[in-house]
């Protein structure tokens, strides 16, 4: 068995998914601390999470990956710290039904800058469905400002597949020898 | 040195096929296939066609797995037998697909066997393929080709971008459907209106409407019907494209009279480009020369092949011939290529020039020291546990 504590890491804004996506993988229902939103927050979701999301893959001989959803509030930021140590990689989820994806997007990639130059991130479009416009090209057009060269998938988090596909996404990049 | 001849067509032999299948498969291999590939005995071949319906397909390919390793398999049968390190041709058999097929694995296997010498890490002749001695006939060699356990071990005159060049299958996508459709919808997009395409079949047209305002497709044609005429020459195929006004596409694009699937365009050119290249590549495209990725296709929303996020993993990541893509992850070719198509048609893959693509093995990112749990996750996402 396995003493390691590895963890994945799914961050992004109120309401673009992570609960949703993490309970889509995981072996266990979701660890929620979810309370009432309060302020701007509430516009979006009724509840957010105010600690964490926790959820588990159970890998067979007592090996397993946390799965950890970030807090939705900016105010609780001082925890992002705490959940990347020991992560694999980084899911960043954005919702195209935002205001400004870009500004969500700029936000999360300065705060996880030191996690991204040292390992992966993957970022999931989320509700693109009825929101087609920002486009998948103009966010990597972003990216690029930020000198980040990462995957964008479009995905809705309550399709397990999706999550999977951006799962495998983030496992190949970190890693293109997987499956040779 | 003894230079290889270009017209040398490749040894193939067969496992599992009676006698009146191999004539049938020398017969087109002679007309189809314009000597491209000649049927040899089992001890000289270099790539062989198992067929996986016989009776003791499996004890058969397991026989020739062990005897001889190094060489690249074709397997055909009705459903996929989904066997490592070989290439799937379904029944019926397509000529076409069938040729295509043996190419790519005699591809796979000069590459293998050039970068094993020029790595020093190819095995003696000896147990390298292990041949029946009355069957070793050095006159059926050609330059290449694994010496014999008796032969003195030389480097042969191998160029890796001769042989890629040599085996592989062009196709022009401008001679099949994809090029017509592609036309339309360009010019479509241009002008901000709905264009129709339509294709005759068995005598009644069908409709492929495409609006570029809200960049959605809509066809009357099912997958599997579309799938066969991407394919097939265009001049073989009745087409016809009109321009629709705003009355009309509400009316084309709405109605539900006809069934019909709707797609993004995106999706739908990405489909129609992987199913004509069908493994081949594009005429003018070098599999020696390195493309990049511009960024990752957004696969959740696109049809998949098995490998590529594997292909777009290691493409994004730095520039690298298609070629030795499908070196360097153990793919066919033909994957690469196919996965080629659908990129370029999105416009999401640039050349490179080749100062600017170091080889792969030099600056290929390691594998990460959680290999093995990567793989596990991998395994228990993929439905293996």
């Amino acid at each position: 068995m396995s003493g390691n504590n590895h963890k994945i890491i799914f961050t992004g804004p109120v309401g673009a998914g992570k609960t949703t996506a993490i309970s889509a993988i995981s072996d266990i229902p979701v660890l929620k601390t979810d309370e009432n939103a309060q302020d701007m927050t509430k516009k979006r979701k009724q509840t957010t999470t105010v600690a964490m999301d926790y959820g588990l893959l159970n890998l067979g001989d007592g090996e397993r990956i946390h799965l950890y959803g970030t807090p939705g509030q900016e105010r609780f930021d001082f925890m992002w710290e705490i959940l990347t140590q020991g992560g694999l990689g980084l899911i960043l989820l954005l919702d195209n039904s935002r205001p400004d994806p870009f500004k969500d997007m700029q936000f999360f990639v300065n705060s996880f800058s030191d996690f991204i130059s040292d390992k992966k991130m993957v970022v999931g479009i989320t509700h693109m469905e009825n929101n087609p416009a920002p486009t998948i090209e103009t966010y990597h057009h972003h990216l690029k400002k930020h000198d980040i060269k990462a995957p964008v998938l479009e995905v809705d988090a309550r399709k397990k597949e999706d999550i999977e596909t951006l799962l495998k996404v983030l496992l190949y990049s970190l890693d293109p020898w997987l499956g040779k | 040195m003894p230079k290889q001849k270009k017209a040398d067509p490749i040894r193939v032999t067969t496992t599992g096929l009676d006698k009146r299948s191999q004539e049938v498969l020398r017969m087109a291999f002679s007309s189809a296939g314009k000597g491209a590939c000649i049927l040899v005995d089992e001890a000289s071949a270099e790539v062989g066609i198992c067929n996986m319906d016989a009776s003791n397909a499996r004890t058969l390919w397991q026989q020739n797995s062990t005897r001889y390793p190094e060489r690249q398999m074709v397997v055909i049968s009705v459903n996929d037998p989904l066997l490592e390190n070989t290439i799937y041709v379904s029944k019926p058999i397509n000529i076409v697909l069938l040729l295509n097929a043996i190419k790519q694995a005699h591809a796979v296997g000069c590459i293998n066997q050039a970068e094993a010498i020029a790595t020093g890490t190819t095995k003696p002749a000896s147990t390298q393929q292990s041949r029946p001695s009355d069957n070793s006939k050095p006159s059926h060699r050609r330059a290449g080709s694994p010496p014999s356990s008796t032969e003195e071990f030389k480097i042969p005159d191998i160029k890796l971008s001769e042989i890629k060049e040599e085996v592989v299958s062009y196709y022009s996508p401008g001679e099949f459907l994809q090029g017509k459709l592609h036309d339309a919808f360009n010019f479509a997009h241009e002008k901000e209106v709905a264009t129709q395409f339509s294709i005759k079949i068995d005598g009644e047209w069908k409709n492929i409407t495409a609006d570029p305002v809200h960049k959605k497709v809509f066809s009357e044609i099912e997958d599997d019907e579309l799938k066969k005429l991407c394919t097939t020459p265009i001049f073989c195929i009745e087409t016809k494209s009109s321009f629709l006004s705003k009355k009309e596409t509400q009316y084309e694009l709405y109605r539900n009279d006809k069934p019909h699937s709707e797609s993004s365009i995106d999706q739908f050119l990405w489909k129609i480009a992987l199913w004509t290249s069908s493994g081949r590549m594009q005429k003018g495209i070098n599999p020696s020369s390195p493309i990049q990725l511009k960024h990752w296709p957004n696969l959740t929303r696109l049809q998949q092949s098995p490998n590529d996020i594997r292909i777009a993993a290691l493409l994004s990541e730095q520039p690298s011939a298609p070629a030795l893509v499908a070196k360097v992850l153990g793919i066919p070719l033909g994957e690469v290529f196919s996965f080629y198509a659908a990129s370029h048609t999105l416009g999401l893959v640039k050349s490179v020039t080749k100062s600017r693509a170091r080889p792969p093995s030099f600056n290929l990112p390691q594998k990460s020291r959680h290999h093995s749990l990567f793989g596990k996750i991998l395994q228990k996402i993929s439905g293996a546990n």
